[in-house]
Parts: C-alpha cells; sequence; structure tokens
C-alpha cells in the first residue's frame, strides 16, 4: 500500500493555525485513529505551527509554515517546517515539577510537552535555513 | 476573549465564552485576571465548560493566575470537558489545579 500525503501551507499568522489543525484531525479520522488521539495530534500540529509562528518568525507575517502530513499502514508522519530562527532547545524538556510548589510551576515548555508525550518518535532538524519538526505517531 | 464574570458570596465566578481558549485567541487574559485580582477579587471559580480546545498558551495563562493568587484553594477551575481534561492530565496540570465538575461544585467547595 502507498503513502497518502498531504502538503498544507499557511501564512505565519496564528489566527491560521486552527485551520491546519483541523485539517490534520479530519486526516487522523481516515487513519481510523480514536477521536481522542485525533484531538492530541492535531493539538501537537497547532503546538509545531504557532511554535514556528511566534518563535521562528517573531509573529512576522508574510512566512510560510508548511505541514506535510503522510498516512502509511502502520503510521502517521507529520513534518513541520519554517524558514525562520531555529528552535534552541528542540529536545524534549525536562517537565518535573512540583505540583504544590505554586512558584516554581512551569510557563513554558508546556507544549514541547505536550508533543513528545503525545508521540512515538519526534526528531527537529534545521539546515538550508530549513526547520523541520518530524511527529510520528504509529499505528 | 470573551467572559463573564458574577459575584457569589466572596467568591468571583468568572466564565470562558470562548470554545477556544489558545494563542490564536486574541485578547487579554492574563491582564484581565490581573485585573481581577488587583481589585481585590482572591477567590476565584474559573469556568471552562464552553472550552472545546486548549493549547499550551492556555495552560500557561492558568498557571500564571494561580501564582498571582499564590494558594490553590483559591483558584478553582471547573467544567473541563473530553479532550480539555486530557490536556490537563497529559501535562499534570490536573495535579496543579483544583478541578470541579461544575460552578455548583467549585463554589461549595470554595466556601466551605
Amino acid at each position: 500500500l502507498s503513502t497518502s500525503r498531504v502538503k498544507l501551507l499557511i501564512d505565519s499568522i496564528l489566527g491560521h493555525a486552527s485551520l491546519v489543525a483541523e485539517a490534520v484531525k479530519g486526516m487522523c479520522s481516515v487513519a481510523n485513529l480514536s477521536s481522542e488521539d485525533a484531538s492530541l495530534l492535531s493539538l501537537c500540529v497547532f503546538e509545531a505551527v504557532t511554535n514556528s509562528i511566534r518563535h521562528a518568525y517573531h509573529d512576522e507575517p508574510d512566512h510560510l509554515v508548511e505541514v506535510v502530513f503522510s498516512l502509511d499502514i502502520d503510521q502517521i508522519r507529520i513534518e513541520v517546517s519554517d524558514n525562520g530562527d531555529p528552535m534552541e532547545q528542540p529536545e524534549e524538556p525536562d517537565f518535573n515539577f512540583d505540583p504544590d510548589d505554586i512558584r516554581n510551576l512551569p510557563e513554558g515548555g508546556m507544549g514541547l510537552h505536550i508533543i513528545y508525550e503525545t508521540m512515538d518518535q519526534v526528531a527537529y532538524e534545521s539546515s538550508d535555513r530549513k526547520n523541520t519538526l518530524t511527529m510520528i505517531k504509529e499505528l | 476573549m470573551e467572559m463573564k464574570e458574577r459575584k457569589e458570596g466572596d467568591a468571583l465566578i468568572v466564565k470562558i465564552l470562548e470554545k477556544r481558549f489558545a494563542a490564536d485567541v486574541p485578547g487579554t487574559f492574563k491582564e484581565d485576571m490581573a485585573d481581577r485580582i488587583e481589585k481585590g477579587n482572591d477567590r476565584i471559580v474559573l469556568d471552562i465548560s464552553d472550552v472545546e480546545f486548549i493549547d499550551s498558551a492556555g495552560l500557561a495563562a492558568l498557571v500564571y493566575t494561580l501564582k498571582l493568587l499564590q494558594q490553590k484553594d483559591k483558584f478553582l477551575i471547573c467544567g473541563a470537558q473530553g479532550p480539555v481534561k486530557n490536556v490537563f492530565e497529559l501535562t499534570r496540570m490536573d495535579k496543579v489545579f483544583q478541578m470541579y465538575a461544575d460552578e455548583e461544585a467549585a463554589i461549595a467547595a470554595l466556601t466551605t
């Protein structure tokens, strides 16, 4: 069975991020993912796209974020790419915290934590001014 | 971000009237909550039962509010549904916030 691939391009505008996230949710349902998993994958795409807009492009419009959704027999692969500044710390964030220590609760790093917790594989590559976050969910 | 509020005894009940509580929803949630606290509201119930989608920015705004109030039992969250509840669990924020099924349960917890 061949891989089905859909490529989506959006402008670097926060208000557009939900469009691509919702599209991914719809494609997940074709892959027979539970609605719970489809919602989480959609959230991961939203986090990755808003991350590109806010941190790679610093909220500047007129740039593009590319999302490639590939459905294979045994996995969903989602690549989110931008041509902005690369992430400084793309590795899995240290998300250990004491839930009772209010003063030191994390306010950052939650987006990447959600991605690492939801996905089976996460990789980040930056070369030739193209940054790509690859997220894989095994089926 | 559209919200509505009412007083119930000493408690301020704030309801988010949006389906999305996320980075793409323009608004000043953090500033609005800081303003409410500045005005002396130090017992707050936040009703998120209308919210169908929350992201890391939404959660961070809640953490920010809790840090202003400094005590878990002064900032209660109620009405988290399905996917929203899952995101709280995934990030362990369900261990950070005192969460209740609905406003009635949260108000009862706040006033006892």
